[in-house]
């Protein structure tokens, strides 16, 4: 096994532990920690193959993909935070006002 | 002034008068304002009627193109001016003129405000029936039938407080318009067979172009508006409903304009019934029987105006069964003269009701001693209306019977009305001019003023000297008449003297017979028959055809968008519980649906 398959398979582990953890956890913290878990694997991804090709384009990605990271996990703490404010209580489970 | 403007003043001054009047709301306020208006239009459209007649061997159309489709003009509109019409206009103008004149003192007791919209109804109905008499082609003159059938309804109607004057004017409405739509389909029956629907090029086609099928579809289907308009049986029923309106309406309508339209459409669309002799003999027989028929009912009546009111009804049977034998000019004629006399006989009947304030002749009696003049003016239109020599109405009565000669079925009919009609109008005389008063209100009768006296005069005298204008008549409508001593003539004569007699033996002063028959008999003939049978097809045929085609558009039409609403709501209201609102619900679809993507992308593809 190579430098870049470990590389991958990595990133394949962590981003279905993000998908399992964004499906089944009820808190949204959790949710956004899952999210980030998958932004993260992404970003693994973009290194390992930069690595590869050489060139710098890659880690350039990387950088704006984690800096962008940055800005939706502000956007999505406030979101929980208000929900915690409204409905004291951030399960997911509870906020389901659009169902059919 | 040439002859042109005078011809289009005539219905032009009422319409304006009409316009004035009804429009203006301080002038319509003040009745006495609004009868000059109405007057003076219908005094100065009557002079230019009578200017004109002097010129009768000018004959001219003048038209304007109306509905142009595509290139060609589907109709005009414009006057005919010939020995037809001429005729007609000064008869129309003469009635309508005194009938304002007369309804000025007989409505003299009514509000302002209603006698500003009496007079502009009888101004527009002057404007409808003179632009009747004037029409060049089929699609004008049903366009004023129409105009004459409103402002009958309006009329009728005036006294619209009272519930039947109300029911009497819709029943009125609906009856004619029953029979305008068999005129309505005669348009589209004319367009298809000639390609046009004026009258002149009507009958050039008949008699140059190239022999048409169904020669009596046509004139089958105008007899249809003719027998509503003009009251031929069946279609006779709205007529004597029609009394509740003010007499001088009634003097108007039974002479001159509403049932004169019928006759005068018959008049001037002669040449299509003469084409088909199926539809002259039906005319006819239907003319002949609606004569006998109302003068039955005439003969049973107590109430002065139903008199007349079936009176006008037989003599229009009379005129019809005279065209449909092929004698245009008797039945003109007889038009001519019957308006001039029903006039009056309306009028002095409206005078007697004036002075009495009831219609019931059981309620009359003795009226003469204290209503001289209005007891000689209805015998007079009695008289004429009996066809007694030399009043104008022998002449015309005479023509009738003369046409009917080789008909002897018709002729009989014939015969029997020339009793019945000196019988019935003896009796109605007798009982309320002659014996004793019957009631506090017939003790002591007041004659009415100059203003009603004045235009009964007039039409007294034109019902006593009308009969001299025939053979100047007749030369105007370029129609041969003959009128000579025959065996049909003097009986005739004699019938109408064994009609009065028989009034003077049962109903005479000396009597206090009311009713000559006996009284199950009686109830037999004043029930309403035909009334009956209009209600029996309403009820049991129109209903009940409109209750099934209802049930389907309720239940079958609506039914089936009911059934597509329906499923669409069901088909919703089950596929809305997959919209779970959890967010991760809508993340794990997503996912799944990468899923099948990538599948599909690496195996599928």
């Amino acid at each position: 096994m190579n430098e870049i398959q470990f590389c991958l398979l990595l990133a394949v582990a962590l981003f279905s532990i993000g998908i399992y953890g964004l499906l089944t956890r009820r808190n949204a913290i959790g949710i956004l920690l899952s999210i980030e878990l998958m932004a993260n694997a992404v970003n693994i991804n973009l290194v390992a193959f930069s690595r590869v090709h050489g060139g710098a384009a890659g880690q350039v990605f990387a950088l704006f993909a984690i800096a962008l990271t940055v800005a939706e996990v502000a956007i999505g703490l406030g979101l929980v935070i208000l929900m915690a404010r409204t409905r004291k209580s951030i399960n997911v489970d509870e906020a389901r006002d659009l169902h059919g | 002034m040439n002859l042109h403007s005078l011809a289009l003043a005539i219905p032009l001054l009422p319409l304006a008068a009409a316009a004035i009047v009804g429009l203006v709301r301080p002038i319509g306020r003040r009745g006495g304002l609004a009868a000059t208006i109405s007057i003076a239009a219908a005094a100065a459209s009557l002079g230019c009627a009578l200017l004109l007649l002097s010129h009768t061997a000018e004959r001219f159309v003048l038209k304007l193109p109306w509905l142009p489709v595509g290139g060609r003009t589907l109709a005009e509109v414009g006057l005919r001016f010939d020995g037809i019409s001429a005729p007609m206009l000064v008869v129309v103008g003469t009635v309508a003129l005194m009938v304002q004149i007369y309804s000025v003192g007989y409505l003299s007791d009514e509000a302002s405000g209603p006698r500003g919209r009496y007079f502009t109804w009888q101004s527009l109905f002057l404007f409808a029936m003179q632009g009747f008499v004037l029409s060049p082609n089929l699609l004008q003159l049903f366009s004023f039938y129409e105009l004459i059938g409103l402002c009958s309804y309006l009329l009728i109607g005036y006294y619209w407080e009272k519930p039947s004057a109300g029911r009497a004017a819709v029943k009125a409405f609906w009856i004619t318009k029953l029979g305008d739509v068999g005129f309505l389909i005669g348009l589209l029956v004319c367009w298809t067979q000639y390609k046009s629907f004026d009258l002149a090029a009507i009958e050039h086609a008949m008699t140059a172009g190239p022999a048409q099928a169904n020669t009596w579809l046509l004139p089958a289907l105008l007899f249809c508006g003719v027998a509503s308009k003009s009251a031929q049986f069946p279609l006779h029923v709205w007529l004597p409903d029609a009394m509740e309106g003010p007499t001088p309406v009634s003097a108007l309508l039974h002479a001159a304009t509403m049932v004169a339209a019928g006759v005068y459409l018959l008049v001037s669309t002669s040449f299509l019934f003469a084409a088909s002799p199926v539809m002259g003999e039906v005319v006819m027989y239907v003319g002949a029987f609606t004569a006998v028929f109302a003068a039955l009912q005439g003969c049973v009546q107590n109430d002065i105006k139903r008199v007349l009111a079936y009176s006008t009804c037989s003599q229009l049977g009379l005129m019809v069964a005279a065209i449909g034998a092929g004698s245009v000019a008797a039945g003109y004629f007889h038009l001519v003269t019957h308006a001039f006399f029903k006039s009056l006989l309306f009028l002095a009947a409206g005078s007697a009701i004036h002075a009495v304030h009831t219609n019931d002749l059981r309620e009359m009696g003795g009226l003469g001693r204290g209503m001289r003049w209005t007891g000689v003016f209805f015998g007079v239109g009695m008289l004429a209306l009996a066809g007694i020599p030399p009043l104008s109405g022998f002449f015309s009565k005479e023509l009738i019977l003369a046409s009917l000669e080789e008909h002897p079925v018709a002729l009989v009919l014939g015969l029997a009305t020339t009793i019945m009609t000196p019988y019935y109008m003896g009796r109605a005389f007798l009982l309320a001019f002659s014996g004793k008063p019957r009631s506090a209100a017939a003790e002591h009768p007041h004659e009415s003023g100059w203003l009603m006296r004045g235009p009964m005069l007039l039409l007294c005298s034109l019902a006593l000297i009308m009969g001299v204008f025939l053979w100047s008549f007749a030369d105007t409508i370029h129609e041969p008449v003959h009128l000579e001593v025959t065996s049909i003539g003097l009986l005739g004569i004699a019938l109408a003297l064994a009609g009065l007699g028989l009034a003077w033996v049962f109903h005479g002063p000396r009597k206090t017979v009311i009713d000559a028959l006996p009284k199950s008999l009686l109830e037999a003939a004043r029930s309403s028959g035909v009334d009956a049978l209009y209600v029996f097809g309403w009820r049991h045929v129109v209903f009940v055809f409109a209750a099934t085609v209802s049930f389907f558009d309720r239940y079958i039409v609506d039914g089936l968008m009911n059934l597509i609403g329906w499923a669409g709501d069901r088909a919703g209201d089950a596929l809305r519980r997959v919209q779970t609102g959890r967010a991760q619900d809508y993340v794990l679809a997503l996912f799944l649906g990468l899923l099948a993507l990538v599948a599909w992308g690496v195996w599928g593809g």
